[in-house]
């Protein structure tokens, strides 16, 4: 089974969802993108320098298979769920819980 | 040879980076440090929680050589660390993109 697959489609699906629930919407704003971008490229330095340096095992009875070029494709999924959720979080935060924390 | 020192030295390295960032372009997230920790918090809780499940679902496993050898849960230090300096450096070139970029929209 593609489980770590399907955990990413589902991490992602459900960022997506709190992003318009808490009304942050910040995957429709551009900087979004340029962020994210950034972001992707750190991650496929980082990430395929400490997989090729053998950080990781991946079990590829749990993913597709598909290697980028080292790392699996998911692990990319991944960042960018961890990447989405956190701006949500942060945009979220600086909104409404501003006052809380000064 | 023994590398034990390596992942630990890329968390200080991401760490040091960013904050260097948020010094050189006087960024918001170090400036509004409690609202910065109260919204990594959440988030490097769930994402320590699934990497956690995927080590006892063995999706994935990590090779200790190269890690300090401290182990919380299932997870070595250096990985629950990457989930608290990860973010930080995403929160820091998402205001950087802001800045640069950005403007209202």
């Amino acid at each position: 089974m593609i489980e770590y697959t399907l955990l990413c489609i589902v991490a992602l699906a459900a960022a997506y969802l709190f992003d318009h629930l808490l009304k942050t919407r910040v995957s429709s704003r551009r900087t979004f993108l340029y962020a994210l971008a950034l972001a992707l490229l750190t991650q496929l330095v980082v990430d395929n320098l400490t997989a090729w340096r053998g950080f990781w095992n991946f079990n590829r009875d749990m993913m597709l298979g598909v290697r980028v070029p080292v790392i699996p494709l998911e692990n990319l999924l991944f960042g960018i769920a961890l990447f989405y959720s956190t701006i949500i979080s942060w945009e979220f935060s600086s909104r409404n819980l501003a006052n809380v924390f000064k | 040879m023994s590398m034990f020192w390596e992942y630990s030295l890329y968390m200080l390295a991401v760490v040091f980076g960013t904050v260097l960032v948020n010094l050189v372009f006087r960024l918001k997230p170090l400036r509004k440090i409690r609202l910065l920790i109260s919204s990594i918090l959440p988030v490097s809780l769930i994402f320590i929680l699934w990497d956690v499940l995927a080590v006892y679902g063995g999706h994935w496993s990590f090779n200790m050589g190269h890690m300090l050898g401290i182990v919380v849960i299932n997870q070595p230090l250096e990985e629950v660390v990457f989930f608290f300096a990860v973010p930080f450096y995403y929160i820091t070139i998402w205001e950087l993109s802001k800045k640069f970029f950005g403007g209202k929209k």
